[in-house]
């Protein structure tokens, strides 16, 4: 594996995001616009005792984590769509005839999402911070949030390839990626408070340890908390079943 | 000129750092605690091992025998018996140290001069993150020994689970040792029944012990076993009966409901594991078809 091959492919992927208006809409505009229109939509509602963080606040400074963690699930369609395209455009029969191997290919696309992911956890930071919804962080915390999301990026990728894998054509896969966004979304966000039954199925999204773990850190709690260290384990884990199921996957009968 | 400027720039030096002043006040040396120290605790009560002590109606013996009245620990029993131990968390946080004082702290029951030093606290307790209380609470820190015993009433606040409240805090020079050789003293000189109250001294406390039917209708032994840190914070309290524990106090951080890691989290891990070895051995297997 050349380090100097999965940089020049990164530095292409990288630029091909600014080039791609639905790309750049998905990975900075929209999670923006979420953070934007709910902020403006919740900011104003004060509620108390909220939830299992028994504080007083602004309910849209409870949504916020959720938000974060949702902006992080979005990468799955990029590397959906962009791994379609490059086999309906032949890209990755090309690549198969030059020394660059399958596995650099994958690791630059890690790579490069991963960078999109902390530039979009970034910009997402430094509005909620302007918005006054960020009052109990600290900077470890922020520093523990970043490593969080680069994480659980790992995973999207992986719901990214497998989607890739089922899909004919970008324009699929553009549309299947959601069976996996859409329910993660919705049970596993903790955007609001869920029946005992629903949170047995949000056990099994990875969205849901993303979303849980910040939520802790955004609301104070201790960063020694094992809470958070579990749910940063189990991301861990649900992050390379996903993305070596994606590698497999993609291999076996993706790439043709 | 100079001179003037000199002391001008002093004075404003003087005036910016007073507000980093803090004024201590003397202490006795029998206090341990500090302001700003937290400690917590955890109450745990066990319905199942009551039944006995219920049955012997113990709790009219000992309301008879001891003074502070043990009316006290069944109310233990009935605060917490339906819920699964620890059932409550106990905060004790110091707010400022007071100056030493002299005076009567045990009038009217006891009439005798004690010194001591006052502590401002906030006490409280905590059964889950939105069923809590916390109120101001002034403890006494007495300073020797012999005021100590006063202060639990002839060691009466073992008895009754709930007055230990009133001395969490012990003086750190007391002598565990002769706590015990003056409470016993004081059994033998009431005689009766107090005569069958054994006691020992620990390192860092006491251990008071009644045979069966030692207070006549206790059909089992009642053993209590009480201990304080070297800061003079109760550190451990146990009451049993027939050998099975009644309820134990002892320190405990509380973690809200959301806070602690789900049981479930252990499965999933193991779970992810076991696919994530199997995709590896998926991928071997893989690699070597190709080859």
């Amino acid at each position: 594996m050349k380090l100097k091959r999965i940089f020049a492919f990164v530095k292409i992927q990288l630029k091909s995001v600014i080039k791609v208006p639905t790309a750049l809409f998905i990975i900075l505009i929209l999670p923006v616009a979420l953070i934007l229109i709910f902020g403006f939509a919740f900011g104003s509602i004060y509620v108390e005792d909220y939830g299992w963080t028994g504080q007083d606040g602004y309910l849209f400074e409870f949504m916020v984590p959720g938000f974060i963690a949702i902006s992080g699930l979005f990468m799955a369609i990029p590397v959906a769509l962009s791994f379609s395209e490059d086999r309906e455009q032949g890209m990755l029969k090309r690549i198969n005839t030059t020394p660059t191997t399958a596995a650099e290919f994958m690791v630059s696309h890690i790579i490069s999402n991963m960078i999109m992911a902390l530039i979009q956890v970034a910009i997402i930071f430094i509005l909620t911070f302007l918005m006054g919804a960020m009052r109990n962080i600290t900077p470890v915390g922020i520093l523990l949030s970043f490593v969080i999301m680069v994480i659980f990026t790992l995973s999207t990728i992986g719901f990214g390839l497998i989607t890739a894998t089922v899909s004919k054509s970008a324009k699929a896969a553009g549309g299947i990626v959601w069976i996996f966004l859409l329910p993660q979304q919705l049970l596993a966000a903790n955007l609001y408070p869920l029946p005992p039954e629903t949170q047995i199925v949000s056990m099994f999204m990875p969205l849901n340890y993303a979303s849980d773990s910040l939520s802790l850190i955004f609301f104070g709690v201790d960063l020694g908390n094992l809470r958070i260290w579990w749910d940063l384990l189990i991301l861990v884990a649900f992050s390379f079943v996903l993305i070596i199921a994606g590698i497999l996957l993609f291999k076996k009968y993706g790439r043709a | 000129m100079k001179k003037i400027k000199s002391i001008g720039s002093l004075i404003f030096v003087v005036l910016l750092l007073v507000p980093f002043i803090r004024i201590s006040v003397a202490q006795g040396s029998y206090v341990g605690v500090k302001n700003g120290d937290e400690y917590e605790w955890a109450l745990s009560v066990y319905p199942e091992n009551w039944n006995t002590y219920i049955a012997d109606d113990l709790g009219v013996t000992l309301e008879n025998l001891v003074p502070l009245g043990a009316s006290n620990l069944t109310r233990v029993f009935n605060d917490w018996k339906n819920f699964a131990p620890p059932q409550s968390y106990w905060s004790l946080k110091v707010n400022s140290v007071d100056i030493e004082e002299t005076g009567l702290l045990f009038s009217p029951g006891d009439n005798t001069t004690i010194t001591y030093t006052p502590i401002n606290g906030n006490f409280g307790w905590l059964l889950s993150l939105f069923d809590s209380d916390e109120w101001d609470e002034t403890l006494y820190i007495v300073n020797d020994t012999s005021s100590f015993l006063r202060q639990t009433v002839n060691l009466s606040s073992s008895f009754s689970f709930y007055s230990m409240f009133s001395v969490f805090i012990a003086p750190t020079t007391i002598s565990w040792s002769s706590l015990v050789s003056e409470f016993l003293a004081e059994m033998t000189a009431k005689g009766g029944l107090y005569t069958n109250i054994t006691a020992a001294a620990q390192s860092n406390g006491y251990l008071i012990d009644i045979p069966a039917l030692g207070f006549e209708n206790n059909t089992a032994a009642i053993n209590i076993n009480v201990k304080y840190n070297s800061k003079g914070i109760l550190s451990y309290f146990k009451f049993s009966y027939g050998g099975q524990t009644l309820l134990d106090f002892k320190p405990g951080k509380f973690i809200p409901e959301h806070e602690r890691v789900p049981e479930e989290y252990y499965f999933l891990f193991i779970g992810l594991m076991i696919v994530l070895l199997a995709e590896i051995v998926f991928y071997i297997f893989i690699g070597k078809g190709r080859k």
